[in-house]
């Protein structure tokens, strides 16, 4: 069940930089009691970044990593990752290779 | 009167904007922009205010058209963008069986009719087409082609099923020429309520069943912006002409040094010419003949093809150009351009028979468009 918008903690979210010609600023303001429901907020305002970070819509796209507090966080969490007032979530590319 | 000539060069790594007076002799370069996204192909569309428009994928991120005014400096994302559609299960299987990628990239982004200059379409990989009525922010599939009934035995080549060629008949709003790897050629005759095949005479490629009307692997197709009904098409077995909106073709690539080849160029102010670059077939791996790059450029009465490489590397040019990295302007004479998959952008401005090398060492080029503005 989703909180209450107005009232759920206010949290950051930073886009990564590819994503900034996407939607046309790097930061955003949302409120959520969780990460997920953080990234849905950013979903609903704006639609295209459901596009660019999942598969079909539905699942989170490979190689994306999301970072609560400087700490990046398991998927599997993040419906249950609690946020709260002032929190910053980072959305970065997973960096890969060797 | 438009005085500025700019190619938009779309790479592995951004896209670069080449800027030029008329003449076209010296060329100033500015970019990357878009950087860290791959661009498939960008073009700059001059039937309202100039604006560049842009497909780009990456690694991490869904592909996306993008969309900026001539500074480039404020690209914007389509709002939403096209969603290329699954592979038909015949191809699936091919392409796994044979280790072909399936990922789903925008190929192509092209202007719709004169009259109607928010109108948009892109051509993704698994090969869809998809239309946009407001200048790119949003986009709708156009189901005549994306559902059409013979998409179950179109196929993916080694560079996936893409559909890469995005022809608007500049005579006839209703009337738009794609083409598609490899599956053929397609035409609308009613603004894509419905759409044919048009392969009538092209070899046929793989997979395809006896007799179908599709599984010709047509690599570039361009429609002449001034003779109505007149086609090109670089093939993956050859190099055509129709003289018929594609209802038929003729093979013309007698005299070259192989029929295989990805690019394609048309002279504006010169309907029997054309401008391919031949390339070793797959054996070889789609290089240049021999190590020295030649553009070929088929003789104003149609008949026989002139080798032109003044100014371009004699030996030791082991280069591929792909399939949207080759074009012309509508100037006389005519420029042509191309650049290749090493990172060399080459340009003519006396319809290819000197060359200068305008840009090096740039990432892989993947698109190059010229548009006078």
């Amino acid at each position: 069940m989703r909180s209450d918008p107005t009232t759920a903690p206010r949290v950051r979210l930073r886009l990564p930089i590819l994503l900034e010609s996407v939607v046309g600023r790097r930061e955003l303001e949302l409120r959520g009691t969780t990460v997920m429901e953080v990234l849905e907020a950013a979903f609903v305002q704006f639609p295209t970044l459901r596009h660019h970070l999942t598969v079909d819509g539905s699942s989170l796209r490979p190689y994306v990593l999301f970072i609560l507090n400087g700490v990046s966080l398991d998927r599997s969490l993040l419906p249950s990752q609690k946020v709260a007032d002032g929190d910053e979530v980072l959305i970065h590319q997973a960096i890969a290779g060797g | 009167m438009a005085d500025k000539v700019i190619l938009t060069v779309g790479t592995k790594r951004g896209l670069f904007l080449l800027e030029s007076n008329r003449s076209r002799g010296r060329w100033n370069l500015r970019g990357p922009y878009l950087k860290g996204w791959t661009v498939h192909h960008a073009m700059i569309d001059t039937r309202g205010k100039p604006r560049i428009h842009a497909c780009a994928a990456n690694f991490t991120y869904a592909s996306s058209t993008f969309s900026a005014g001539l500074s480039g400096k404020d690209f914007k994302g389509a709002e939403t963008p096209p969603v290329a559609p699954s592979l038909p299960s015949k191809a699936m299987r091919m392409a796994k069986q044979w280790g072909l990628d399936t990922s789903a990239r925008l190929w192509a982004i092209a202007p719709g009719p004169v009259k109607e200059p928010k109108v948009l379409y892109a051509g993704t990989a698994p090969a869809g087409l998809f239309r946009s009525e407001d200048t790119g922010k949003t986009w709708q599939p156009v189901d005549a082609l994306n559902k059409h009934r013979s998409r179950k035995d179109w196929m993916s080549g080694a560079g996936g099923m893409s559909l890469h060629s995005i022809q608007q008949d500049p005579h006839d709003a209703n009337r738009l020429y794609v083409g598609i790897s490899a599956a053929g050629a397609f035409r609308t005759d009613d603004a894509g309520q419905s759409f044919k095949p048009i392969n009538s005479c092209v070899a046929e490629y793989v997979g395809a069943p006896a007799e179908s009307t599709v599984g010709t692997c047509v690599h570039k197709l361009l429609a002449h912006p001034t003779t109505t009904g007149r086609l090109y098409q670089q093939n993956h077995v050859g190099v055509y002409r129709s003289d018929d909106h594609g209802d038929s073709w003729q093979r013309i690539d007698a005299g070259l040094p192989h029929d295989f080849g990805f690019g394609l160029a048309l002279n504006a102010n010169d309907p029997d010419t054309c401008y391919v670059i031949p390339l070793e077939p797959q054996e070889y791996a789609f290089r240049a003949t021999d190590g020295a790059l030649g553009v070929y450029r088929l003789n104003k009465n149609g008949r026989g093809w002139k080798k032109l490489a003044k100014g371009l590397p004699s030996k030791n040019a082991y280069v591929s150009v792909l399939r949207q990295a080759m074009t012309s302007d509508a100037l006389d004479p005519c420029g042509v351009y191309f650049g290749t998959a090493g990172g060399h952008l080459f340009a003519s401005a006396d319809e290819g028979a000197s060359w200068q090398t305008v840009a090096e060492f740039l990432p892989p080029i993947f698109s190059v468009s010229a548009a006078i503005v």
